[in-house]
């Protein structure tokens, strides 16, 4: 069984002169590879805790998975086959921790219960409860990024709503005209109303785009430099909803405030500076 | 009243505005007929109260004593949904900073009034082309605002003064934007509308523009002097 285990050893790296169909095989992290200039087929000796030195050869490159509680450490990391392992680390029949992989359909409590039962003072747990319980600080900045993006969507309608002021400031001579030739309140209303929702609706289109455009140009960076596949950013098609959502009852609500305004006051009214 | 039909009539007007806390006169005891087919200019220096009697007239503004008949309806007796539909029925305005909409191209401006009377789109487009046309823009209809010269714009103005054909045009310094060679094509226009049946007052500086009329009234101080013959 492959076991995933950060390399607490020293890794020399060798020239492939040996016979290298007799030496056993070890899996490297892309990352340690990269930083240790090794390739496939290359043998490395590898300086156990107890055991002296051993020789291995390259059989593969791995991406480490995506975790975030990972993703920024810098230590090498490679997989051995347990015995080579257990022979390096000088304990032999000791495994930490191992991950069972159930097939679809399986019964996770019976597979528990059975390793429980194999395995004396094995505590077989569902990898939600690992999960969980390693991602507490996660969940702590994702209620920050929350509180964050409520006081920007804020922050973005009261813009909007002094956009939308300045502008009808700017139109009240328009609007004036528009009375005076004869357009009515209700035309009026209509007009400025349709026109700062669908100011708001195109905003929102815009905001979106432009958190899309930002969340790739983001992962591709930070992809680049952790050599993850993690997702950094990411706008999910329920997050555009809700933005979409805020946006548009925003843009109503700003559209209203406009309409009322211009069609609330006489034309003569509008006319004064 | 005159045999051709009473379009307009003002009895004793008066509109006062505060100014802070002083109270300005601007129209004092102003009586005036107009009839179909007139070409009334009221001339006056600036202040004289003539823009604020143009308002009265055409149901801009109301007035703080006295009453405006525009067709046989008092206008300050009208609410403000009934006299914003008689505006747009029956009297066309033309501003001295032509008011046109700077989005819209010369064509839609003329046709919004339109528009809003629930004219028939193709009936709208006909009498849009027919109109600037008339105004000689024919070669103008694409055309925003911002792309038209001031007498160009003044004319898409008129065109959509002209729009629902109404009974009455009022004309607020209409040349006071334009230099004097367009300024005389404007009160040559005017002339050719009044010649075709067109009724008008205008407010205005423009001597010129005042030769073109059929009457004209001095005005000083918020209040007419006698009619002077044309």
């Amino acid at each position: 069984m492959p076991i995933t285990l950060n390399l607490l050893m020293s890794l020399a790296v060798a020239s492939p002169v040996f016979a290298q169909a007799e030496l056993p095989e070890l899996l490297l992290e892309n990352r340690t590879a990269s930083a240790l200039e090794l390739a496939v087929g290359d043998t490395v000796w590898v300086s156990g805790l107890e055991q002296g030195e051993r020789a291995f050869v390259v059989a593969g490159l791995y991406r480490r998975p995506a975790d975030p509680s990972t993703v920024t450490l810098r230590d090498y990391r490679a997989i051995f086959h347990l015995p080579d392992l257990q022979e390096l680390l000088g304990g032999v029949d000791r495994v930490d921790r191992f991950t069972v992989k159930l097939r679809p359909g399986a019964n996770r409590e019976a597979v528990n219960a059975e390793i429980d039962r194999l395995a004396f003072g094995a505590d077989a747990l569902p990898t939600e409860t690992v999960a969980n319980a390693t991602s507490e600080t996660f969940r702590v900045v994702a209620r920050f990024h929350r509180a964050l993006a409520g006081i920007t969507i804020s922050g973005a309608a009261v813009f909007l709503l002094c956009l939308v002021v300045l502008k009808l400031e700017e139109r009240r001579l328009e609007g004036a005209s528009m009375r005076d030739v004869g357009i009515s309140r209700r035309t009026l209303f209509l007009w400025t109303f349709s026109e700062t929702a669908a100011m708001a609706a195109l905003g929102t289109v815009a905001g979106l785009l432009v958190g899309w455009g930002g969340s790739w140009v983001i992962n591709a960076y930070f992809r680049g430099v952790y050599g993850t596949s993690l997702a950094f950013a990411k706008v999910t098609p329920r997050l555009a909803i809700l933005v979409g959502g805020i946006g548009l009852v925003t843009g109503l609500a700003v559209g209203v405030v406009a309409g009322l305004q211009m069609v609330r006051s006489s034309s003569m009214r509008l006319r004064q500076p | 009243m005159r045999g051709r039909g009473r379009v307009a009539e003002a009895r004793d007007l008066y509109r006062t505005y505060l100014r802070g806390s002083t109270e300005v006169e601007a129209v004092r005891g102003v009586s005036l007929e107009i009839d179909a087919r007139d070409y009334l200019a009221v001339l006056g220096p600036s202040g004289s109260g003539k823009s604020t009697l143009l308002n009265l007239l055409g149901g801009i503004d109301r007035p703080t004593a006295g009453r405006v008949e525009l067709l046989g309806h008092d206008t300050t007796a009208l609410s403000d949904r009934r006299l914003t539909r008689l505006r747009l029925e029956k009297v066309g305005f033309v501003f001295q900073r032509f008011h046109l909409l700077p989005a819209l191209t010369a064509a839609e401006n003329v046709e919004l009034p339109m528009a809003e009377a629930a004219m028939a789109k193709a009936e709208r487009r006909r009498r849009v082309a027919e109109l600037l046309d008339y105004v000689g823009l024919s070669h103008r209809l694409d055309h925003r605002p911002g792309e038209l010269s001031g007498g160009e714009m003044q004319r898409v103005a008129i065109a959509r003064a002209l729009a629902n054909r109404p009974a009455l045009i009022l004309a607020d310094e209409p040349t006071g934007e334009l230099d004097r060679k367009t300024g005389a094509e404007i009160a040559e226009l005017f002339r050719r509308l009044n010649a075709d049946g067109t009724t008008l007052v205008v407010v205005t500086h423009d001597l010129g523009l005042a030769e073109a009329a059929t009457r004209v009234r001095q005005m000083r101080d918020g209040a007419l002097l006698p009619e002077e013959a044309a």
